[in-house]
């Protein structure tokens, strides 16, 4: 019976995408997890997915789609330096003000303090549900993942497709 | 059995019932952003653009990001990009650029919504004009009706803005202006304009890259670009362009 659940739940899923064309799931995070979710890597990442960018001093601070922000030396812009990462899940875009780095991680707006020269990160404040959950690539979210129909207390950081997530 | 054939019909009907939801300043403080910002700091504000709303958020206090004024733009509307400069924010939407104020920095006052035809657009501003994209996007249905082009736009008065120039493109995404020289993400290409006339910009280059360009700074002579494999940069000067680095 189990398997049955399991193949039907399946059946509903890829079944959904016939009737609304839905071809993304949400990447779910716990509140309590997100809220202690933004940590900065000190070592480079490649650059998967760079999407916006921001150029504060030396540094040119590089969106990597809904997962942090990739803090890249560029005193030298012929030899631009991956330095580290910025983890901040749901991320899709910064501004930095008074010194501060704003950014958006899922539906919270934080503003984190970035020590570059030791890099370190301290997030200094937090205003909860500010923006707008992170819609699919489609431009919406289907009422299968909405607030009241996925695990309570979850946030949507990210969409991938479906088989990369089967 | 019964039950779980009732709840997949149910849960059928429930699911196919979805679908239906639908840079500028520059100081040491803060910093440059590209043209497809939604986020731009001026002074102790915090603007932010999302679909539906531009917000403000006053963050004098580092400690706290308080909201100071939210405005809704119209359901058929959606809010892409923000550009502000120390008095003025430019909000790239799907129907066209919308104009606010800061005279109270803490609350945007709107003063005109330039229409276009349904498209999405980043804007840039230099002097006293505005240059924007207007790109299809098939993946998203509010752009798929739109058409790829650059427009110039005199903000001389900015309660009547007005077309000086429109430029066929292939599919444009961000932009930038630095001196004379305007740079566009367009296709798979990084297109340098001579904006010297900005009644009549000229083709200087178009640069092939191997991935689809996205975001671009022009600043002090160095172009940054964000593109689908990584990031280039760029040295120009005069009318010449050359490539400093590639990292992915």
């Amino acid at each position: 019976m189990k398997k049955l659940l399991l193949l039907f739940s399946i059946l509903l899923l890829s079944g959904s995408s016939i009737y609304t064309g839905a071809s993304y799931i949400p990447m779910l995070m716990d509140r309590s997890e997100l809220e202690n979710s933004v940590q900065l890597v000190a070592s480079a990442m490649p650059l998967q997915n760079p999407g916006r960018i921001y150029l504060y001093s030396t540094w040119l601070l590089v969106v990597e789609q809904y997962k942090g922000i990739h803090l890249i030396d560029n005193t030298d812009p012929s030899h631009p330096v991956r330095k580290g990462f910025l983890r901040v899940p749901g991320c899709q875009s910064l501004a930095v003000g008074n010194h501060v780095l704003y950014v958006d991680n899922a539906v919270d707006l934080v503003g984190v303090k970035i020590d570059f020269s030791t890099l370190k990160a301290k997030e200094l404040a937090r205003n909860k549900k500010a923006l707008p959950e992170i819609v699919s690539p489609d431009g919406y979210i289907p009422w299968a993942f909405s607030r009241i129909n996925r695990p309570a207390n979850t946030e949507i950081v990210g969409w991938t497709t479906k088989t990369a997530a089967l | 059995m019964k039950k779980l054939l009732m709840l997949l019909a149910l849960t059928s009907v429930l699911f196919s019932c979805d679908g239906v939801l639908n840079s500028g300043t520059d100081s040491s403080s803060s910093g440059t952003g590209g043209s497809m910002a939604r986020f731009a700091c001026v002074g102790n504000h915090l603007y932010v653009v999302d679909e539906t709303y531009l917000q403000t958020f006053d963050i004098s206090d580092s400690t706290k990001i308080t909201r100071t004024s939210r405005i809704q733009s119209s359901w058929s509307n959606q809010i892409e990009t923000i550009f502000p400069t120390d008095s003025l924010l430019f909000l790239g939407s799907t129907n066209g650029m919308y104009i606010f104020k800061l005279d109270d920095p803490a609350k945007p006052e709107f003063v005109y919504l330039y229409t276009h035809v349904t498209s999405c657009d980043p804007v840039v501003v230099k002097g006293k004009y505005a240059y924007v994209t207007l790109r299809t996007d098939y993946d998203t249905w509010s752009c798929s009706r739109g058409v790829d082009q650059l427009e110039v736009i005199d903000l001389s008065k900015i309660t009547t803005p007005k077309n000086v120039g429109i430029y066929p493109m292939v599919n444009p995404r961000g932009l930038g202006i630095d001196g004379h020289l305007l740079f566009l993400c367009d296709g798979m290409d990084l297109v340098v304009m001579d904006a010297t006339d900005p009644l009549a910009l000229t083709a200087l280059h178009r640069i092939t890259l191997d991935g689809t360009p996205y975001d671009v700074i022009a600043k002090n002579g160095i172009l940054s670009l964000s593109y689908s494999s990584g990031l280039k940069q760029y040295a120009y000067s005069n009318d010449s362009i050359q490539e400093l680095s590639t990292i992915y």
